[in-house]
C-alpha cells in the first residue's frame, strides 16, 4: 500500500512498536487527559503503556471496573471539555453500549475515543463478535487501521475529528495489529490547554423529548464526517486506474490483500481500494472505483460489514454503474468466520482471475501426516502453584462427594480453563464476564420443576466486581438458595496481573482494597473467606455444608493470590519446595495411581523416566503444598529450597 | 517471486519466545529492512505454544502473519514445537535451528499423550526441510547458570547460520537497547556461546 511504503520510508527515527503501543502513542500526541477502560486480550498494552506516561506527560491513567464505568468516567472529561480514551476488548462493547448509544446524541465540548480490539479466530475471547456494529448503532465514527504506523495516526486523527464534530469516534483493531509489531514515526506529545469547564447551560441530557431532535442533528454531523472521509489520507486506492478486478479491504486485511496481490503478480490487473474510514462509508470515493470495476472482491474481518455497507452504495447508484459481480462473505467467496490471511486470499484471487498459484507448495502431504501422528496437543494448564487448582479440585471433590449430579458454572478468565483437563473439567456453562452467577440464579428457580441437581457459580474477584454484584443482589432479593465461589487471586491474572479492587493494599501498584466479604455480607450473604491452597480438606468442607444447607445465598471466597504474579512481583524470601521421597511413593502399584501427576497435573510434577516414579522439578515448583495434602502415602515433604544442596 | 525473509520463533511458553522476536526485529530494524511482526499474548505463562512472526524485506510493508508454506528460517526453543510450525508453514527451503530438549506437555506428564521419539522426529524434520541445526540450547544455558539466557543463545546459533541478511553486531545494539544494563553483558556473552554452537555442527 502506498501510504505506508512511501511515505515513512527509512526515517531513521523510525522505532518498532506493538499496536498497542502505537496506539497510546497516538492518543498522547493527540492530547488526552485521562486513559481507561477494562483489560482484556488482546486490548490490554495500551492502558498499560500509557501508565508509563502518567508522570512525565500528565495524564490520569487507571482501569475500571468494568466498560460502562470506563465510558461514563471518559465521557465527563469530554464533558469539561477535555480529551480521554477508552480500551476495550470486543466484549466490552457490549457492556458499554448502552451508554455509547446515549452520550453520542449530545454535542460533545472536548473529545472521546473508544479503542476497541477484537479477535477474529480467537485467541483469547469467548466470541469473535465484530465491534464495527456499534459504529453504525450509534452513529458515530470508525477508523480501521491496518498498520502499527496507521494506528499510531489514526488515533491521532480521530481524536481531532471527535473534537470537531463533538462526536465520540470508535477505532478498532484486531489482535494480530494489536500484538503486530512494525515501524512507527511518532510525532510531538500535545499539550492539553483547553480550559476545564463545564458549561451549565448546556446540559449533557439525552431526555425522551430531545431524542429526534438530537438524533436529526447527530444524522447531520454524520453526513459532514462522510465529506471529510470522501478525501481522507487514510483511504488509498494502488493498481491500475481502470482495473476491472476491484479489491476493497480494511484493516488488517487490507495488508493480507495487498499481500495476496503481489504473490499473484497481478499488481498491473488488479486495483485495491482500501479503506481506513469504514463508517460513514465515503460513498462517492466507492462509486468512483466500482465504475472502473467489474468484479469487486471484499477482504475484511470478521463481519461483511463494508461489503454490505459498498453493495448499498451499489444499489443507490446502480443506474449510473455497471452491471458488477461481488465476491465476499455474503456468497462463500471469503470465509465468513475467523481470522484472515494472505493464504486465504491468494487462494479467492487466484480463483476468481483462473491463475495458477506460484506460492512455496509446503510440506508434501506423506510428510504432512507422518508429522500429524507425531503432533500431540499442548493443553493449556493452570500453572505451577496456581490457586485455582486447589479451588477445582476442592469444587470436583465436594461434588463428588455430595453426589446428586452436581455442576459447576463460572465465567472468562484463568479459571475458565477450568473446563478443561487442567479443572478437573468442572466448568459445565462458560460465556462472558459473570454470566456464571447470573446462570445460578435460573438453576436455582429450576426446583420448582423438579430439578434437584446441586449447581454452583465461580466468578473470579475481578468478575465480581465487574458483573457479578447484579446477579448476587438479585439472587438475596428473590431469597434463592445459591452458592458462589469467589475464586479471589487478587490480582487480574489472565490479561497481565492487572490490579483491580480486591487487590490487597500491601501489593506493588495496588490502591484502596474493597472487600469482597464485606461487600457479600452487606448485600446480605452468608459469607466465609478460606485459603483452599492452604487448607485443602477446608475448602472440601464449606463447600459441601453450603450444599447440604440448601437454604440462602452463601458466598465462599476462595482466596490465594496468582502464583506467577506472586513470584514475579513479591517473590518469598526463604521460598519451599516440595520433594516426593521414592521410598515412601507406592507409584503405579499406590491405590492413587500416581494421583499427584496423572490427576492434580501441576506442572511442577513429571515421571522420571529411569524409575518412573513421579518426581518434583525443584526449579519449577513454588512449594505451594498443594501435592502434599493429596498425597496418600505422604510421601510429599515441603522443604525450604536452599536444603536440597545439603 | 520470494515477496520476503519469512521467520518464525516458536517455543512454550515462558522461554522467552516474545524477547526474541522483538530484539530479532529491532536488529533487522537497524539495519535497513522494513519490518514486521505477528505475536500472541495473553496465555503464554499457561503452558501452550507460543509462535512468533518475524518477516523482513527491502521495501514494502508485509501483514505479520507468515503465510503457509513460505517461511525461510525457523528458531525452535523445543523440538515437538518445531515439527508443529515446520507442517504448517514450512517448505523443503527453510532452514531449522532447533533446541534438542523436549518440554513435555501436560498431557504427558497426566499419561494421556506420549512425547514422540525424539529421534524420530529430528529425521522427519530434516527430511521436511533444507536443513536442521540440532543444538544443546537448555544444557548450554544451564552451563551458563540460567535457563532463561535460552533464547539468545538459540538466537547466536541462528545468526550464525549466516543466511539472515542482518549484521550480528546490531543484534548486539538491540540487546544493549532492549535489555536493561545489568542483563546485557551476560546475554551478549550467550549469544557469543550459541554462535560457537553452530560451528561445532
Ligand atoms: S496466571 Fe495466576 S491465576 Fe492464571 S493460571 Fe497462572 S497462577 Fe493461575
Ligand atoms: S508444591 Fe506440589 S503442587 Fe505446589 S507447585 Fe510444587 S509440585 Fe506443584
Amino acid at each position: 500500500m502506498p501510504d505506508v511504503r512511501e511515505t515513512k520510508k527509512r526515517d531513521s527515527s523510525r522505532v518498532l512498536m506493538m499496536g498497542n503501543e502505537a496506539i497510546a502513542q497516538g492518543v498522547l500526541e493527540g492530547g488526552i487527559a485521562y486513559a481507561t477502560g477494562y483489560p482484556g486480550n488482546p486490548s490490554s498494552e495500551i492502558v498499560e503503556t500509557l501508565f508509563k506516561y502518567k508522570r512525565s506527560h500528565n495524564v490520569c491513567v487507571e482501569w475500571a471496573v468494568n466498560e460502562i464505568v470506563a465510558l461514563e468516567a471518559a465521557a465527563a472529561f469530554s464533558f469539561a471539555g477535555q480529551r480521554a480514551v477508552v480500551t476495550m476488548k470486543q466484549n466490552g462493547m457490549n457492556v458499554c453500549a448502552d451508554f455509547l448509544t446515549t452520550v453520542c446524541l449530545n454535542k460533545l465540548p472536548g473529545a472521546l475515543l473508544v479503542v476497541v480490539c477484537d479477535d477474529p479466530g480467537p485467541l483469547t475471547s469467548s466470541n469473535e463478535e465484530d465491534s464495527r456494529h456499534f459504529a453504525k448503532i450509534a452513529q458515530i465514527p470508525l477508523f480501521e487501521p491496518s498498520t502499527p504506523q496507521e494506528a499510531k495516526d489514526m488515533a491521532v486523527a480521530a481524536l481531532n475529528l471527535s473534537q470537531k464534530y463533538g462526536v465520540p469516534c470508535l477505532l478498532r483493531a484486531v489482535s494480530r495489529l494489536s500484538h503486530g509489531r512494525g515501524p512507527v514515526v511518532t510525532g510531538p506529545v500535545k499539550k492539553n490547554a483547553t480550559p476545564v469547564y463545564f458549561d451549565i447551560d448546556k446540559p449533557m441530557v439525552a431526555l425522551p423529548f430531545l431524542v429526534t431532535q438530537n438524533h436529526s442533528r447527530l444524522l447531520g454531523v454524520m453526513q459532514a464526517v462522510c465529506a471529510d472521509f470522501e478525501t481522507d489520507e487514510f483511504n488509498t486506492y494502488s493498481g491500475p486506474e481502470d482495473a476491472t478486478t476491484l479489491v476493497i479491504a480494511s484493516g488488517q486485511s487490507a495488508v493480507y490483500a495487498d499481500e495476496a496481490i503481489h504473490v499473484l503478480n497481478a499488481e498491473n490487473t488488479v486495483g485495491l481500494l482500501k479503506i481506513g474510514t469504514v463508517f460513514p462509508l465515503p460513498s462517492q470515493l466507492i462509486i468512483k472505483h466500482l465504475a472502473h470495476a467489474k468484479d469487486v472482491v471484499f477482504a475484511e474481518e470478521v463481519d461483511p460489514f463494508l461489503e454490505e455497507a459498498v453493495k448499498v452504495v451499489y444499489a443507490e447508484n446502480q443506474f449510473v454503474l455497471n452491471t458488477t459481480r461481488f465476491f465476499g462473505k455474503r456468497n462463500g467467496w471469503v470465509p465468513g468466520v475467523g481470522e484472515m490471511n494472505t493464504t486465504i486470499l491468494v487462494k479467492t484471487f487466484s480463483r476468481l482471475l483462473g491463475k495458477k498459484v506460484a506460492v512455496e507448495s509446503g510440506i508434501p502431504e506423506k510428510l504432512k501426516s507422518q508429522a500429524q501422528a507425531m503432533l500431540i496437543p499442548r493443553e493449556l494448564s493452570f500453572c505451577q502453584g496456581c490457586p485455582h487448582r486447589a479451588s477445582f479440585f476442592a469444587i470436583k471433590t465436594a461434588l463428588k462427594l455430595d453426589d446428586r449430579q452436581g455442576f459447576l458454572v463460572g465465567d472468562i478468565g484463568c479459571y475458565g480453563l477450568g473446563a478443561g483437563a487442567t479443572g478437573f473439567e468442572q466448568i459445565k456453562a462458560l460465556h462472558c464476564m459473570g454470566s456464571g452467577m447470573g446462570n445460578l440464579n435460573g438453576f436455582s428457580r429450576l426446583a420448582a420443576l423438579g430439578f434437584d441437581q446441586p449447581v454452583l457459580a465461580a466468578a473470579g474477584d475481578s468478575t465480581f466486581f465487574h458483573a457479578g454484584l447484579p446477579a448476587l443482589v438479585n439472587a438475596v432479593h428473590h431469597k434463592m438458595n445459591a452458592v458462589f465461589i469467589i475464586l479471589d487471586n487478587s490480582v487480574t491474572a489472565m490479561t497481565g496481573f492487572q490490579i483491580n479492587p480486591s487487590t490487597p493494599d500491601n501489593f506493588p501498584g495496588a490502591e484502596q482494597t474493597v472487600s469482597i466479604e464485606k461487600t457479600a455480607e452487606g448485600i446480605g450473604a452468608i459469607t466465609s473467606v478460606i485459603d483452599p491452597v492452604a487448607d485443602l480438606q477446608k475448602a472440601i468442607d464449606a463447600i459441601l455444608k453450603a450444599l447440604r444447607l440448601e437454604k440462602g445465598v452463601h458466598v465462599i471466597v476462595f482466596r490465594h493470590p496468582c502464583a506467577t504474579y506472586a513470584i514475579k512481583k513479591m517473590p518469598n524470601p526463604e521460598p519451599s519446595v516440595a520433594s516426593i521421597d521414592s521410598k515412601k511413593c507406592l507409584a503405579k502399584t499406590c491405590g492413587c495411581n500416581q494421583f499427584c501427576s496423572r490427576i492434580l497435573n501441576c506442572p511442577a510434577i513429571s515421571v522420571d523416566a529411569a524409575s518412573g516414579k513421579p518426581c518434583v522439578e525443584a526449579q519449577l515448583c513454588t512449594g505451594c503444598g498443594l501435592c502434599v495434602q493429596v498425597c496418600p502415602q505422604s510421601a510429599i515433604r515441603l522443604k525450604k529450597a536452599g536444603d536440597f544442596e545439603k | 517471486m520470494k515477496q520476503s525473509i519469512n521467520t518464525i520463533i516458536t517455543g512454550v511458553g515462558g522461554q522467552g519466545n516474545v524477547l526474541a522476536a522483538k530484539l530479532l526485529a529491532a536488529a533487522a530494524l537497524a539495519d535497513g529492512w522494513e519490518v514486521s511482526v505477528g505475536d500472541v499474548y495473553g496465555l503464554s505463562q499457561r503452558g501452550g505454544s507460543v509462535a512468533s512472526h518475524i518477516r523482513w524485506n527491502r521495501d514494502r510493508m508485509m501483514p505479520p502473519l507468515v503465510p503457509e508454506g513460505d517461511l525461510d528460517f525457523l528458531l525452535a526453543f523445543e523440538p515437538l514445537e518445531a515439527l508443529r510450525i515446520m507442517t504448517q508453514y514450512g517448505n523443503k527451503h527453510t532452514v531449522v535451528v532447533v533446541n534438542d530438549h523436549p518440554v513435555n506437555p501436560v498431557g504427558v506428564q497426566a499419561g494421556r499423550f506420549l512425547y514422540p521419539d525424539v529421534e524420530a522426529l529430528y529425521r522427519l524434520l530434516e527430511k521436511m526441510s533444507k536443513k536442521v541445526w540440532w543444538v544443546s540450547g537448555t544444557d548450554t544455558a544451564k552451563s551458563l547458570g540460567n535457563i532463561q539466557f535460552l533464547n539468545t543463545i538459540m538466537l547466536g546459533t541462528f545468526f550464525a547460520t549466516g543466511q539472515l541478511g542482518i549484521r550480528a553486531e546490531l543484534f548486539e545494539d538491540a540487546i544493549r537497547q532492549t535489555v536493561p544494563a545489568r542483563y546485557a553483558l551476560p546475554n551478549i556473552a550467550a549469544f557469543s556461546r550459541g554462535k560457537a554452537l553452530c560451528s561445532r555442527q
